[in-house]
Formats: C-alpha cells, sequence, structure tokens
C-alpha cells in the first residue's frame, strides 16, 4: 500500500501543532526523576541487604554442615553409617581368616569406632587361647545364630558397644531390623569374629563383664591406631587449594560491589573536577648548604710568602625561589611540571684572602680553586663575607599524584638545569669592598648546573580553578658548581618550602 | 538564551532548570503525539510524564548530529506502544478484508487539528497505533509488522480500516458543514 496524498495531508495537518498539558505533567516528572535517583541508591542498598543475608545462609549452611561433620554426634552417625555398608555387605557371609591380621576393618578401625567393643575383643582373645588355636586351625569359620534373650538383657544396660554384641548374637540371616539401629555395633562384631574365628557367648558375656573395668585409653595405647583414633574430637580437613581465598564469597562480591561503586563514584567525581592542564606561580624558601666537599684553607705559604690566620669552611645559609611552572597531566596519575624560575642562595663564610684591583681588595672566597685562577689574589685578616649566588632554573619534573582529591598528595621528582647567572660576595670588613662574578672563561663557577629535585606536594583545591599546595623538597646539584679545572668541589644542597598557587586551565 | 546543544549538556549534568527548558520546548509538540496514540488527555499525559522522564535518562545516548525532535518523538511513540501493547495482546487485530482506497480526504483542511485528533481517538485501537505509525510517522508496514509484531498483512488491514473509517466521518463532518453553509443546521 502506497503513501499518497490522503496521507501526505493527514501528517500536514498536524505540522505544528501544539497542545499544552496540564502543570501536574512536570510536577509528575520531576517527583519522577526524583525517586528515580533515589530509587537507584535504595536498589543498590536493597541488594546488599539481600546480598549480606544471602552470604549469611549461606555462611550457616556451611557450618551447620561442619558441625554435623566434625563434631562426636556427627562422627558417630557418619561411622555408623560407613559401618553398616560394609557390614551388610562383607560380615554375615565374608570368610573369615584364621589370622587376626587379614581382618578387613583393621583393629584400629573398630577401637575407634567402639573403644568398648576393644576391650571384648582383647579380653575374649585372651581368655580363649585354647579356642582361637582351635579356630586358627580352620581355614575358613561362618558366623552362625545363636540367640540369647538372657544375654541381650544383660548387656542393655552396659555400653553400646556391649549392647551391639547381643544383637549381634541374635542376629539372623532373616532378621535384618536391627541392622539400622546397630549397624556399628553389629560391624564390630563381625570384626570380633573375624580375628578370632569363632564366637561363644560366654566368652562376649564375659568379656562385656570385664569391659566395664577396662580403661579405654589403654586399650588404645596397647594397639597399633591410626592417629585419628587417638582424637576425642576429630577435626574435618579438607584439603584446601593453594590459592583459594578462605573469603566468605558473598562478602568478597560485596567487597567487590563496593569497590565498582566507589570507582564509579571517582571516576564521575573526577569527570566534573579533572585537571588536565594548569599553571602556577610559586615561592620557595630554605636552607642551603654549599657542601664544599674539600675545601681547603688558604695558608699563608701558598700565597707569596703571607701568613694566614685560621679560617672557617663555608657555612649554611638561605635559599629563596620565585617561579612559574606549567603543568599538565600525561596519564592517570602521573603529570609532567616544567617552568622557570629566579633562584637565589646565600650562605656565609670566613674568608682571609682578597683580590687587589686597581688597589683597592675585594672580597674573594677562600677556596683554592677560584684562588688558582686568580694571580691577584692576596691574604688579609679574617673576615665574615656572605656569598650570594644566583642562577636561573629550568626544572622538569615528574609527579605522581598519590591522593588525587580536594586535598591531594604528589611526589615529585625531576632535574633542574641551573644557569648561573651572578655571584656577589659582600664583605663584613671596612678595606675589603664588594665583588660579583658572572660566568665567564674567567669565572671558577660552571655555567650551567644540573640539580636533582626530589619534593611533595601537598595541595588543596578550594575552587574550580584553583589549587594551593605545599612543597617541601630537596635540590641536590649533581655536579659541582665550580668548573672541571677547579681542584675543589661543591655540590649545593637546598631544603626548602614552596608554596604554589595553581590556575587550572582544564 | 541557550542553544540545544548546551541545554542537551546541561540536561545531561542533571540540571533540573535546564530539564524544565527543554520541557518547554518541546511538551507542547509531544502532547500532539501523545494525544494521537491515546484515548484520552488523561492518557496522553501519561504517555508525556512518562517519555520525558525516559528522555531525561536517556539523554547520554542521543547523538547530537540527529534531531532531536526527531529523537523525542521516536521516545514518545514508543512509550505509547508500550502502553498500547498490553492491550493489543489482550485484544489481537485480525486480519481484515483489503481495501484499496485511493481518494483523497474530503474536507479534511477545514478540520482543527483537534478534531482529527478526535477522530483518531475514536478509531479502533489497532487500527489507531498502525494508522499513526503509518500516515503520520511515516513508518512502513513492515516497519509497524516488526514493531508491533504482527503481519504484514494485518498492518496493512487495520490501516486500511482506519482509512475506511476515516473517510467517514470526514465525509460525515464535510456534510454536517455544507449543511451548516448552507443554513440547513
Amino acid at each position: 500500500m502506497e503513501k499518497g496524498e490522503f496521507e501526505k495531508k493527514w501528517g500536514d495537518a498536524f505540522e505544528g501543532a501544539e497542545v499544552s498539558p496540564s502543570d501536574s505533567v512536570w510536577t509528575n516528572i520531576e517527583l519522577d526523576l526524583e525517586r528515580a535517583a533515589g530509587s537507584k541508591m535504595k536498589r543498590r542498598m536493597l541488594f546488599y541487604k539481600l546480598l549480606a543475608a544471602a552470604s549469611l545462609v549461606f555462611a550457616m549452611g556451611i557450618g551447620a554442615v561442619y558441625y554435623l561433620q566434625v563434631t562426636p554426634e556427627g562422627n558417630k552417625n557418619s561411622l555408623a553409617t560407613q559401618h553398616e555398608t560394609q557390614g551388610v555387605e562383607e560380615s554375615p557371609e565374608k570368610p573369615v581368616a584364621a589370622n587376626t591380621e587379614s581382618n578387613p576393618f583393621g583393629d584400629s578401625e573398630i577401637s575407634s569406632a567402639a573403644p568398648g567393643l576393644s576391650a571384648t575383643i582383647d579380653n575374649f582373645q585372651a581368655d580363649n587361647e585354647p579356642l582361637l588355636a582351635d579356630a586358627n586351625r580352620s581355614d575358613r569359620v561362618r558366623i552362625e545364630h545363636q540367640s540369647s534373650t538372657e544375654s541381650q538383657s544383660r548387656t542393655e544396660h552396659k555400653s553400646p558397644g556391649l549392647q551391639a554384641a547381643n544383637h549381634q548374637q541374635n542376629k539372623t540371616p532373616g532378621n535384618e531390623n536391627d541392622r539400622g539401629n546397630n549397624a556399628l555395633a553389629e560391624q564390630n562384631i563381625a570384626s570380633t569374629l573375624d580375628d578370632s574365628g569363632v564366637r561363644n557367648d560366654q566368652t562376649i558375656g564375659k568379656a562385656n563383664q570385664e569391659l566395664v573395668a577396662m580403661d579405654d585409653n589403654k586399650i588404645l595405647d596397647n594397639r597399633k591406631l591410626p592417629p585419628l583414633t587417638l582424637l576425642k574430637n576429630p577435626e574435618l580437613i579438607i584439603a584446601k587449594k593453594e590459592n583459594e581465598s578462605t573469603a566468605d564469597p558473598g562478602m568478597v562480591l560485596l567487597a567487590k560491589l563496593r569497590d565498582e561503586e566507589m570507582k564509579y563514584e571517582k571516576e564521575e567525581k573526577k569527570k566534573s573536577q579533572r585537571e588536565e592542564l594548569w599553571t602556577s606561580v610559586a615561592f620557595g624558601a630554605g636552607t642551603f648548604s654549599p657542601n664544599a666537599g674539600s675545601s681547603s684553607m688558604i695558608q699563608a705559604s701558598d700565597i707569596h710568602g703571607l701568613s694566614s690566620s685560621h679560617v672557617n669552611s663555608p657555612s649554611s645559609g638561605s635559599s629563596y625561589s620565585f617561579g612559574v611552572q606549567l603543568g599538565g597531566k600525561i596519564a592517570n596519575r602521573v603529570v609532567l611540571v616544567g617552568g622557570v624560575s629566579y633562584l637565589t642562595q646565600n650562605a656565609s663564610y670566613m674568608s682571609n684572602i682578597a683580590s687587589m684591583e686597581s688597589m683597592n681588595l675585594k672580597a674573594e672566597l677562600n677556596d683554592m680553586a677560584y684562588f688558582s685562577t686568580n694571580n691577584r689574589a692576596v691574604t688579609t685578616s679574617p673576615y665574615n663575607v656572605s656569598s650570594n649566588l644566583q642562577y636561573i632554573s629550568v626544572p622538569t619534573q615528574i609527579g605522581y599524584v598519590v591522593v588525587d582529591r580536594k586535598f591531594a598528595i604528589q611526589l615529585n621528582g625531576g632535574v633542574s638545569s641551573d644557569i648561573f647567572i651572578l655571584n656577589t660576595l659582600t664583605p663584613d670588613a671596612a678595606d675589603v669592598s664588594k665583588s660579583s662574578q658572572g660566568p665567564g672563561n674567567d669565572s671558577p663557577y660552571r655555567p650551567v648546573l644540573f640539580s636533582g629535585l626530589a619534593g611533595t606536594e601537598f595541595s588543596y583545591r578550594f575552587s574550580d580553578k584553583y589549587r594551593v599546595a605545599l612543597n617541601p623538597g630537596v635540590r641536590y646539584a649533581l655536579n659541582s658548581m665550580y668548573k672541571d679545572g677547579v681542584s675543589t668541589e661543591a655540590s649545593p644542597i637546598t631544603y626548602d618550602v614552596a608554596i604554589r598557587f595553581r590556575y587550572i586551565f582544564k | 538564551m541557550l542553544d540545544e546543544k548546551e541545554l542537551i549538556e546541561r540536561c545531561r549534568k542533571g540540571s533540573r532548570a535546564a530539564q524544565r527548558a527543554l520541557y518547554d520546548l518541546f511538551s507542547k509538540k509531544m502532547m500532539v503525539v501523545c494525544l494521537r496514540y491515546a484515548r484520552s488527555t488523561v492518557e496522553a499525559e501519561d504517555m508525556l510524564q512518562e517519555g520525558f522522564v525516559r528522555v531525561f535518562q536517556s539523554l547520554d545516548g542521543f547523538r547530537q548530529d540527529a534531531k532531536l525532535e526527531t529523537w523525542m518523538t521516536r521516545i514518545m511513540v514508543n512509550i505509547a506502544l508500550t502502553h498500547h501493547r498490553k492491550k493489543l495482546y489482550l485484544f489481537p487485530m485480525v486480519d481484515i478484508e483489503k481495501i484499496d482506497h485511493q481518494e483523497a480526504p474530503e474536507g479534511l483542511a477545514r478540520l482543527h487539528f483537534t478534531e482529527l485528533i478526535a477522530m483518531i481517538q475514536s478509531l479502533p485501537q489497532g487500527c489507531q497505533i498502525v494508522f499513526n505509525l503509518f500516515a503520520i510517522e511515516g513508518y512502513s508496514h513492515k516497519e509497524i509488522s516488526d514493531m508491533l509484531g504482527i503481519s504484514v498483512g494485518t498492518s496493512k488491514s487495520q490501516y486500511a480500516r482506519a482509512r475506511v473509517i476515516l473517510q467517514e466521518k470526514l465525509k460525515a463532518e464535510s456534510k454536517q458543514y455544507k449543511a451548516y453553509g448552507e443554513g440547513r443546521i
């Protein structure tokens, strides 16, 4: 059926048609949206509750099974069942070997199942040596039924094992009713007869009487028994796979779901607060140690034969930096930060040399290094001199964001290329004037000093666009601040704390 | 005023104000769509409400290259079909004799769209849906048969029946109109 004018006219009839719905529609939509948001959470909670309940039921089920299998009652039941099965199959018709070791169940099993019966067996064998000897001569002995009401009534007041002995005596091929309740006892008696090859009601009765005075532990000790039988409360040991978790699978699932939930929330939060690119201004202050490894004191004999008093080694000072940085996220938790900063390092020294320029004494450091390059140096009385090193630092750092939230922790590490600008020496002496040394061939300072950087940045985001950070860190010179030709070395260490104000572009 | 793209973006972020703005922008048009599929205004408003909730919840899946109105109309139609589908199971469509009328609808242009909606609402339910889907939404009978889980023949027959009924209604309206014009009413 093709579409024709009819359909076209109907279609056109509704072009631009509008009907206002009642105000209640939007109210209901709002309610539905709120309800949907709420029910989503409710569904989650319900699911968790159901999962927790299911886990509890599962745990209780496992516990019940464990209890039934491990407790003495459980053991008895299970052993009785086992012996019942074996006894039905084997005891009545099975040819009995004359040798006691040929007992198909083993003495130990008998003892473990019914210690009282073991006593019966022992006494039975002891009291009936001649009889047993006769029995041993027979190749096969069949169990015969001899009823003894008197014996049965007597043994009912004794141990279950003894009752079982009487039940065994009452047993006929056609009388199977006793098997169910006394299967264990029946089997034990059957085993007794297997060992001895002879069954004697009177002997059993006698044995039962003697059993009352017997010590179970003694019986067990006298026989070779498997370790399990020596335990009063044997435990069920289930072989476990090596890597199998022992945790409740329901709880594991619950934990996983919670993790997923948190992960989802984190991702959602991150989406709204992502920091991909930012710039920051930083101001840092800290302590500076020149760390001069082999700085030597100038001795009088080193310089024109002049004498010199003792001079102290360079002491520690302070460091200040100011700069701008540009940072960006290069992986989920990895950031790359670069920038440029002005770095000034101050230290106080004691010096006893100065350079002579146009009849003026200018401050010099007491470094052999510099001295070796400065033929105009002369010794002076010791004086304090303040050294001010200035660098343009170009740091490049990789950061790993340990905590990525409003409050963030970031571990930074990297290198910095520190371009030497100037060293100013300000003496604390009236006859020695200030001096400056820039980079150049005649400068003992290396034009570019490479430093390793390490630090931890603690930051707080206080709006969508701003974050303030505190960054304690260390700067360690990877090479000497002096040139290679200089005999002394100095690899300054700076411990500082920088405050950074970060502006987040996106 | 926000453009459509930004409005959608804000709706996606859950801004209630943006959702309200989007609702104000399209609710009247969507109400007409719902009215065509509903049997009453109340039912249409129920569809509209459900449809807009679905729209807000599904905006993440909306592709910007598609037309928003078309996308929303499709959602409304789906909601309407969901509403009717239960009833359609209770009253299965039956194939009727194929009738093919090619004549143009008489007097359609004279009627207000609300009267046309009333006519459509008066159609048997199956005919109403198939008529809307085929004549107004522009679906083919094959598509309709897939959407409703019926045979193509059933779709065609239901549509033919709808056409006959509507033609008769239009003729009746036309006669009444003429009579009114001639002063007999």
